[in-house]
């Protein structure tokens, strides 16, 4: 409505509307006259209608041929086909859903975790994976201290979100990046005895990890990194310390070791992607600018850093627009702007895609952890 | 080489093990697919079998291409592909650019309830049935119909639309548009709303009136979602609506509306042909691909959007 207003009602746009409506007046009158021909056909008297008497009003009022319908047994048969079919079909459906909900939360805890369904008043789906996520918290909290199985974990709220600062991580970098894997895995150990209580949801604790080691190694190697993303859905906690300790180390082998020719190349695209991303980068355009053809570049980037470098790039910016969010004031629109992604929708989409909600509640949860530091 | 094989069977062997669940989920539509879509092909074989119903699909002799010669030596084969084609280039031709215009311009309206207006009655008929369409059209276009009787306030008529053949495809395209525009603009105003706003603000600041904005803006804003459509459509070119097409014939003006899915009910169905009717039908899903394939690279080439 906004753009509409802020057109100014010049006499050339009066007369455009003008127009506009007149033809889409004659385009109405022109769909709905045989509508309305035919419910007035089927009031009037059919006679009148065969001599081509009915024209804009019914004539000679009669409901005959409703009553002829209605007398005829196979309207009702065929009326309770078409509801059989299509209640059948819903329910088919409905079933196939709620089927296919329920193996997206079991997916990938079915070796070790039995769920009883039904044990409590569960009502929803995300009810039940709330209180699955309670249960497995819980559970890993309870593994980390003593022999104990059972769990109990009413009452307390979950926090789903933890919150990690930027300190922390200039912090882990800097200790690796001089070598010092002990003073690491001390760091780790101290995120993890802030976290590690059954309020803590343990899905978010892993996923808090996992974008541990993704910005540490892209900063680490600039993205010499070869390996697949750190996956620890099936670790417990403590695994979860050891696995990003391992990978720590052979990051820091293949950063400090010998850089290859490949390596050497990607890592200059890397940097160009982290000063240019507020251009309209492409795939052709830094190929261009490096010099490199766009299929070799492509295939190079892909094989060494198990990456697509328009995945890259999109990564590069969006982490420049979380930083944003959260330091400055700048609008959504603004803050999309300056790291380069031209349309708002896109924006919104690979935010989502890369931090699993839109920008504007990013913004409002960051700060609700900076007012109130656990 | 042996080695390689046992490895990726393993892993292979192992990443279906992880995802059983994901497998058990994809193997409901990989049977739909397979059932209802691939099963049936099978029946194409027909094409080059002696069909008897005594010895079932399997059984029927091997031909080779009988079917295919005769109907490709029939003239009244040509004669029906012709009108099929012609049909269904005059509709999309007509019918195919109407929703974007109907689109452009309900786009334009600034009062709220008129478009709503405007856009619930040019939805209603897309909700009528076939049957009840070529109902209205009889009624309408009888000598004595409601569009005779407005020709003749001018002097003009009574035309004879649904006997004459030379009527036909005007009839069918024109009621085809006034059932499915309203309900074919729905997408194009969906694409319309992603339009940024921005773009036509720098355009009032260039100095663009509201024609130019149409034209400059949102027709280029809408462009891939046409380009799309245009693809859907052209792999069409080959069906047509054959219930319409079935109500409307008559004897009078088959040689106009005779089209290849009513040949083939005829001939397959009425008088059990079913290897000839299964060879054309066959044709017709060839003809069909090399036309959406056709389509598709030329938009590739020209312009950036593909369907794949």
């Amino acid at each position: 409505m906004a753009k509409k207003k802020m057109i100014g009602r010049s006499w050339g746009s009066r007369v455009f509307s003008g127009i506009n409506a007149f033809f889409l007046i004659l385009i109405m009158l022109i769909t709905f006259y045989p509508l309305y021909y035919v419910a007035i056909t089927s009031i009037s008297n059919g006679m009148l209608v065969m001599q081509g008497k009915v024209n804009l009003y019914p004539i000679g009022l009669t409901l005959d041929s409703y009553r002829s319908i209605m007398s005829d047994p196979q309207l009702f048969q065929s009326l309770w086909n078409s509801v059989v079919y299509t209640v059948v079909g819903t329910i088919i459906n409905l079933v196939m859903s709620c089927l296919r909900s329920f193996l997206r939360i079991l997916q990938n805890d079915d070796r070790w975790f039995i769920p009883y369904i039904g044990a409590s008043s569960v009502l929803t789906i995300s009810q039940m994976v709330l209180a699955y996520d309670e249960a497995r918290s819980g559970l890993e909290y309870s593994i980390f201290h003593q022999n104990v199985y059972h769990v109990q974990q009413g009452g307390h709220p979950l926090i789903t979100r933890i919150s990690y600062h930027a300190a922390e991580e200039t912090e882990l970098l800097l200790n690796l990046q001089k070598g010092d894997l002990n003073r690491v895995k001390t760091s780790l150990e101290d995120l993890l005895k802030v976290y590690l209580s059954p309020e803590h949801s343990w899905r978010s604790l892993r996923q808090l990890f996992e974008r541990i080691y993704r910005t540490v190694s892209l900063h680490m190697s600039s993205c010499v990194e070869t390996e697949i993303p750190l996956d620890l859905q099936n670790c417990n906690i403590q695994q979860m310390v050891e696995v990003l300790m391992e990978r720590f180390r052979r990051l820091l082998v293949t950063a400090g070791g010998p850089q290859s020719a490949d390596s050497q190349q990607i890592s200059s695209v890397c940097e160009y992607v982290k000063q240019h991303y507020r251009e309209n980068l492409s795939l052709t355009s830094l190929s261009e600018a490096m010099g490199y053809s766009a299929k070799y570049l492509s295939r190079l980037f892909k094989e060494n850093m198990s990456w697509n470098l328009s995945d890259y790039i999109q990564y590069v910016r969006i982490e420049k627009a979380k930083e944003l969010l959260v330091q400055t004031r700048l609008s959504v629109e603004e803050i999309q702007e300056q790291v380069g992604i031209p349309s708002r929708t896109t924006f919104i989409r690979v935010f989502k895609k890369f931090e699993g909600l839109p920008p504007g509640q990013y913004r409002k949860l960051g700060a609700m952890s900076h007012r109130s530091p656990s | 080489m042996a080695k390689t094989k046992t490895r990726t069977w393993r892993a292979f062997r192992k990443a279906f093990a992880r995802d059983k669940y994901l497998y058990l989920m994809f193997l409901l539509p990989f049977l739909f697919y397979l059932i209802f879509h691939y099963m049936p092909m099978y029946g194409i074989t027909l094409a080059f079998k002696d069909y008897s119903i005594k010895q079932g699909i399997w059984g029927s002799d091997w031909v080779g291409l009988k079917y295919i010669e005769r109907f490709i030596g029939d003239p009244y084969f040509w004669q029906v592909f012709k009108n099929t084609i012609v049909l269904n280039v005059y509709n999309l031709l007509w019918s195919f650019p109407v929703p974007i215009i109907l689109a452009l311009m309900l786009n334009e309206v600034t009062h709220t309830k008129f478009k709503k207006m405007v856009q619930t009655i040019s939805y209603l008929p897309h909700f009528l049935s076939v049957v009840v369409v070529v109902g209205m059209l009889n009624t309408f276009l009888s000598s004595n119909g409601v569009i005779n009787e407005f020709l003749g306030i001018f002097g003009l008529g009574p035309y004879r639309f649904l006997a004459e053949p030379k009527y036909f495809r005007t009839v069918y395209i024109a009621s085809g548009i006034w059932q499915s525009a309203g309900w074919g603009s729905i997408i194009y105003l969906s694409a319309l709303s992603a339009v940024e706003q921005e773009l036509y603000e720098a355009a009032q600041i260039d100095g663009a009136n509201r024609w130019q904005q149409m034209l400059h803006v949102t027709l280029p804003g809408i462009a891939p979602t046409i380009t799309i459509m245009f693809i859907l459509e052209t792999g069409n070119i080959m069906n047509v609506s054959f219930q319409k097409i079935l109500l409307l014939m008559t004897s009078s003006n088959q040689v106009i509306s005779d089209v290849i899915s009513t040949y083939v009910y005829r001939i397959g169905i009425q008088d059990a042909n079913f290897s000839y009717a299964t060879g054309i039908g066959l044709f017709q899903s060839l003809v069909a691909l090399i036309f959406v394939t056709t389509a598709n690279f030329i938009s590739r080439r020209v312009g950036e959007t593909s369907l794949w």
